[in-house]
């Protein structure tokens, strides 16, 4: 590096400031810069977030932190992938799981790509990813998705954590590795002559000096937007929720631990719904232009039912949009100070971790001189509008007619071209494959998520229905594949306990 | 003839120097006045040794065909090989006058007007050197790409031109800062000789080469490389720069104010060399004129804070009214240099505890540390180095030690800063058996030194000491003798204070097993305190945290014990309470460890006028008094996180003197 950092202030202990703690301090502790972190404990976070794409393994391979210390420290269990029941209402198809694309899915996988191009080109036979990917079998049979015997090759997947959890984690361990803890608020913010962040005032510590500044305050951006003067571009237009209200719910230790996130279509939005080690963690996402928050609950109560008396619940909103400028002056915007989209498919920690550790990578380029900050704007925006297109599609291709909430969403034409090329391409009789080759650039979501979702979600033809479709013996022999080869995988409760016995093994040593 | 002279020099070159001769003899005899023939014959001479015959070929050769670049600078390199530098160099002026192109003239014409003391015109040739360097596109290429930060590729091209020529200085000294820049010191200085032994009077590798050998803590060296890029060039700045730094630590100190004197005279408008000469004179306790320097010190941006800081610890300075204003506007100001904020924080907050003000002055203490930059103290891996060192240093690796007797004996002072460790090195120095030097790098050096060594011959990083024979302990022991001769006259004992020394007890065990350790030990939350008020220049990472502070109080504890554990009876521990409460019992104590007798003047330490270079200078030249110790009780209320992270046991531990000292 040019030029280091000699003291990086992150404002915000919520998941994305502990996580670019202790992410700085691994990548650049050789050139030791001090590393504080400033948050009011008092004010909390908004700790919603508990699933993650399978880039979150990456984060605790490259810290060397096993699965076995961090997952029951924060109640984590595995995900296969999420299931949207609700969204599709053709018959057959009322229901669909989207995997996480391993290496070993390969062969299966093509013959999935090619069973749906021959049902895009008219032939009635039955298209549905569930049949083809182990990960599907997986969740279906509680697994965890890991093999009884350690093998070489593992799936891929992702986790389920409680958020509040992690972050405690996340703040212990960058403590151990030399981050600075300060508890305070911020009361002013000042600027030097070139307009870089200089001081950060705080209630009881006085001025706070640093040369690099990390915006991890949350939604009000208090550097990047409110001193710096980025701002919201809304995305309410492509995507209407807004808001969400989540309940927890208790789980039972004996049963079968389900190893996906379901995200089921209700009447004006979507509920998740996480399993925990120890709870379920529900949320209803929904667009307050339909419904209000009591309705929202009621709703959500209602189909939780019993199991949610007595629990608080929590609402929250937001605008759905994101900054233009993640990185400017001596300032980079992480986590919701950058925007937020919404929780479905929960991408935000994927851009949370993709954001900082780009950065690192950037600011090693060419440090204070900034001369790469366009170009990692640009890829972070592309990361992120990329991801705005496929959550956009799942709403687009529903077949819902029980609200106006959903028929709006249908009828949307304030789709981005990319967005407009796939589902143009997917429906007339063009190489798919080539259509999402020409958008490459702004893809965040790869060819098994589009043919799944678009198969999932029978995008065979305005009229087509799959009842007649044939059951090909394709489908049927690959669906006992998938049977046979989850049959090697270990129950996932089962699994998971045994990183407690672990753990209380060397407790007691 | 041409063909002739050709088959002749191949022949030559085949190691048949004899055969060749013939043939070019008999060619001079048809042809008495053929410069080839001559210089080809001159140059068949050199091989044989017979040098005599070869300058007057040559000679002969060149006053033919006098524009011959070629024959003038074998000329120059005869006579040079031969200590006549004045020929030399006048031939070599030939050969660049002939052929202004000539790299290889130009650096050997610098080379001899160097050695003759002709450094002016030295270093002018050199420049020509280097401009006319064939390599020259390469190595610009290379820097470009070091400057770029594209080290690998900056070191790669580096390594096809020392293919092309091995001792390239520029090559060299490129790959040498990229192995500081790795900490890989030694690698530099091997990349370093090489570039000296060709060219002694680069620039560029003596500026790296004196610097390095001051990170090495090699100070005599440091100051012969030092010395010599002064004499070159009277007229740079940063020589003198590192000379000054390399004085100072070798503790010359009177010479030391003389050189920062020069960076002052060379570039007037900094004002670090004067910050220098002031911290110099406090060192030597020249409290007035110090002072004065520091106050033209507050008038700089780059010194107002560490000027201020400076005055703030000086009990015969206090602030005046408008000072205080500077002192609270100036860590405001957004465009101030961090760390001049930062030390004029400290500073303020001084100021506050000398009024009584303890509540306001914790906040600006608090503020100060939060805002100190560039340190970096990671728990988890400290906790790793002290178990490391206990994994080391067994029970059974330690039974071997080197056997010789010191003729002098060394006096290790060890602990934790701000733990009365100077007080104490300042009644061991009044005692006219000891001598006090200053904070000596020594060890440490030879530690790094000895874990290398360990290294290659254990064939991996433990720094495992099972493998070395008591006679290369002995060694060992001896290089640190001779190390610190530097720093010591030729009294029996001398005193080598150096706090974090206690992570080497068992190294000091082995190589020298007659010397005497001390303990400095002070109450966690006194000592703690202490630390955190302070702004160390350099060092001490874990000081600007409260949390990090009780860790590593922790950790050195947890050390201590085992040394106490496994060397009963080696180290003394010198409790600094109890030294306040009974100064005179405990400094019998102290002495009957050394096996020395007691001296009344070791009583009156304050009067001694020695040196003192922590920061404690002021302190120790006054009697003890008990302010300082219960100093830190109107802070308890303040120092809950250090008490969390010190613990219930350690706080018990030191419970006789938290709860009831005075």
């Amino acid at each position: 590096m040019n030029s280091a950092p000699e003291h990086i202030i992150i404002l915000g202990g919520g998941t994305a400031g502990w996580m670019a703690a202790n992410l700085m301090m691994h990548r650049w502790g050789r050139y030791s810069p001090r590393i504080s972190l400033i948050e009011s404990t008092k004010l909390g976070t908004v700790g919603v977030g508990e699933g993650s794409t399978p880039y979150l393994k990456e984060f605790f391979d490259t810290l060397g932190i096993p699965e076995s210390t961090w997952m029951p420290a924060c109640n984590a269990t595995y995900k296969c992938g999420i299931r949207f029941p609700g969204w599709c209402t053709k018959p057959g198809y009322e229901s669909y799981f989207h995997p996480f694309y391993s290496d070993q899915d390969g062969p299966q996988a093509k013959q999935f790509f090619s069973l749906c191009n021959e049902r895009r080109n008219g032939t009635k036979v039955r298209a549905h990813p569930d049949d083809f990917f182990v990960s599907a079998a997986l969740a279906e049979q509680f697994r965890a998705p890991k093999y009884k015997e350690a093998e070489l090759s593992e799936p891929v997947y992702a986790y389920h954590f409680d958020a509040e959890l992690l972050g405690r984690f996340l703040r212990t361990l960058a403590l151990e590795s030399g981050v600075n803890h300060i508890d305070d608020q911020v009361t002013q913010v000042v600027q030097d002559k070139q307009g870089n962040i200089a001081i950060l005032h705080t209630q009881t510590h006085g001025p706070l000096r640093g040369d690099l500044f990390v915006d991890c305050s949350g939604f009000k951006g208090l550097l990047i937007q409110q001193t710096l003067g980025e701002e919201l571009i809304s995305y309410k237009k492509q995507l209407f929720n807004d808001s969400a209200v989540a309940i927890q719910t208790d789980i039972e230790e004996c049963s079968q631990l389900s190893s996906e996130t379901i995200s089921k279509a209700l009447k004006h939005g979507w509920v998740w719904q996480i399993p925990l080690h120890n709870r379920f963690g529900n949320g209803y996402v929904y667009c307050s232009d339909y419904i209000n928050e009591q309705q929202a609950e009621q709703e959500l109560r209602e189909l939780l039912g019993d199991k949610a008396d007595g629990k608080k619940a929590l609402h929250l909103n937001w605008t759905p949009g994101r900054i233009e400028q993640h990185w400017k002056q001596n300032c980079v915007a992480i986590g919701l100070s950058q925007g937020f989209l919404e929780p479905l498919e929960a991408p935000m920690l994927f851009i949370v971790q993709k954001s900082i550790e780009r950065f690192i990578d950037c600011f090693e380029q060419s440090g204070f001189n900034r001369a790469i900050q366009p170009a990692y704007n640009q890829e972070i925006n592309n990361m992120i509008d990329g991801t705005r297109d496929y959550l956009q599609a799942h709403y687009a291709l529903n077949t819902r007619e029980d609200t106006a909430y959903w028929q709006d969403n249908r009828n949307n034409q304030n789709r981005s071209d990319v967005l407009n090329n796939i589902l143009v391409g997917w429906n007339s009789k063009t190489n798919f494959d080539q259509v999402l080759h020409d958008n490459m650039d702004k893809l965040a979501y790869l060819k098994t998520s589009w043919y799944c979702m678009l198969a999932g979600k029978a995008q065979f033809g305005v009229s087509a229905t799959s009842e007649h479709d044939q059951i090909s013996s394709i489908s049927q022999l690959a669906r006992s594949n998938r049977d046979k080869e989850a049959a090697h995988f270990a129950l996932h409760r089962a699994y998971l306990d045994s990183f407690y016995t672990l753990n209380d093994q060397k407790s007691v040593g | 003839m041409e063909q002739e002279i050709q088959k002749a020099l191949t022949i030559l070159s085949n190691g048949r120097a004899n055969d060749a001769l013939g043939i070019l003899l008999s060619l001079e005899k048809n042809h008495p006045s053929d410069s080839q023939v001559l210089e080809a014959l001159g140059h068949c001479y050199l091989i044989l040794g017979k040098s005599q015959n070869a300058k007057e070929k040559l000679i002969k050769a060149l006053q033919i065909y006098p524009q011959s670049a070629n024959i003038a600078a074998n000329l120059g390199g005869l006579f040079q090989s031969e200590g006549n530098l004045v020929e030399a160099q006048k031939y070599f002026a030939i050969s660049v006058e002939n052929n202004p192109q000539f790299h290889q003239a130009w650096h050997f014409l610098s080379l001899v007007q160097c050695q003759s003391g002709n450094m002016i015109e030295g270093l002018i040739s050199l420049e020509k050197a280097k401009q006319t360097d064939p390599l020259k596109e390469h190595i610009s290429k290379a820097l470009s790409h070091y400057r770029q930060g594209n080290d690998d590729s900056a070191r790669n091209l580096c390594h096809q031109i020392l293919g092309r020529h091995k001792s390239h200085p520029q090559a060299l000294c490129l790959l040498a800062n990229a192995a500081l820049q790795q900490g890989q010191l030694e690698e530099a200085e091997n990349y370093l000789l090489g570039a000296l032994a060709y060219s002694p009077y680069d620039m560029e590798a003596l500026m790296i080469m004196a610097q390095l050998q001051g990170q090495l803590r090699q100070y005599s060296d440091a100051l012969t490389y030092s010395e010599k890029l002064i004499k070159a060039d009277p007229e740079n700045k940063q020589g003198w720069q590192v000379y000054a730094d390399n004085l100072l630590n070798a503790g010359k100190f009177e010479q030391a104010i003389e050189a920062f004197a020069q960076v002052n005279k060379i570039d007037g408008s900094d004002l670090s060399a004067l910050l220098q000469q002031a911290h110099t004179n406090k060192i030597l306790g020249n409290n007035p004129i110090a002072i004065k320097q520091y106050l033209e010190c507050t008038h700089s941006d780059q010194s107002i804070g560490s000027a201020f800081w400076a005055l703030a610890s000086m009990s015969d300075y206090q602030f005046s009214l408008s000072q205080i204003e500077i002192l609270n506007k100036a860590p405001l100001d957004p465009d101030m240099n961090s760390d001049q904020a930062c030390q004029a924080t400290f500073a303020l907050a001084k100021h506050h505890e000398d009024l009584g003000n303890f509540d306001h002055a914790f906040e600006l203490y608090r503020t100060a540390n939060i805002n100190r930059a560039g340190v970096q103290f990671m728990p988890a891996k400290h906790r790793q180095k002290i178990q490391a060192i206990i994994d080391t240093f067994r029970p059974d690796v330690l039974e071997r030690s080197a056997t010789t007797s010191l003729e002098t004996t060394p006096i290790f002072i060890v602990g934790l800063p701000r733990s009365g460790s100077t007080l104490i090195e300042q009644i061991l120095a009044s005692h006219s058996q000891i001598e006090g030097t200053m904070e000596l790098k020594t060890l440490p050096s030879l530690s790094r030194k000895i874990f290398l060594e360990s290294c290659r011959k254990n064939k991996n990083n433990t720094g495992s000491m099972e493998n070395f024979s008591a006679k290369e302990l002995h060694e060992f022991g001896q290089w640190y003798m001779r190390e610190s001769e530097v720093y010591r006259t030729n009294k029996p004992f001398f005193i080598d204070k150096l706090p974090p020394n206690y992570q080497h007890i068992g190294l000091i065990r082995m190589i020298l097993p007659q010397a005497v350790i001390i303990d400095a030990r002070r109450q966690p939350l006194a000592c703690g305190l202490g630390i955190y008020k302070q702004y160390f220049g350099h060092g001490h990472d874990f000081s600007y945290n409260l949390d990090h502070i009780g860790i590593y109080y922790n950790q050195y504890l947890k050390l201590m014990d085992y040394w106490q554990k496994i060397l009963p009876d080696t180290v003394l521990l010198l409790q600094h309470e109890a030294l306040v409460n009974d100064t005179e019992a405990q400094i019998q104590r102290l002495l009957a460890h050394c096996n020395l007798p007691f001296e009344q003047q070791c009583l009156a330490f304050h009067e001694n006028k020695r040196a003192v270079r922590t920061a404690s200078s002021d302190q120790v030249r006054q009697p003890i008094n008990r302010k300082g110790t219960a100093l830190w009780k109107h802070y308890q209320h303040h120092l809950a996180p250090l008490e969390h992270a010190l613990g219930k046991e350690t706080l018990a531990r030191f419970s006789e003197w938290i709860d009831t000292n005075p």
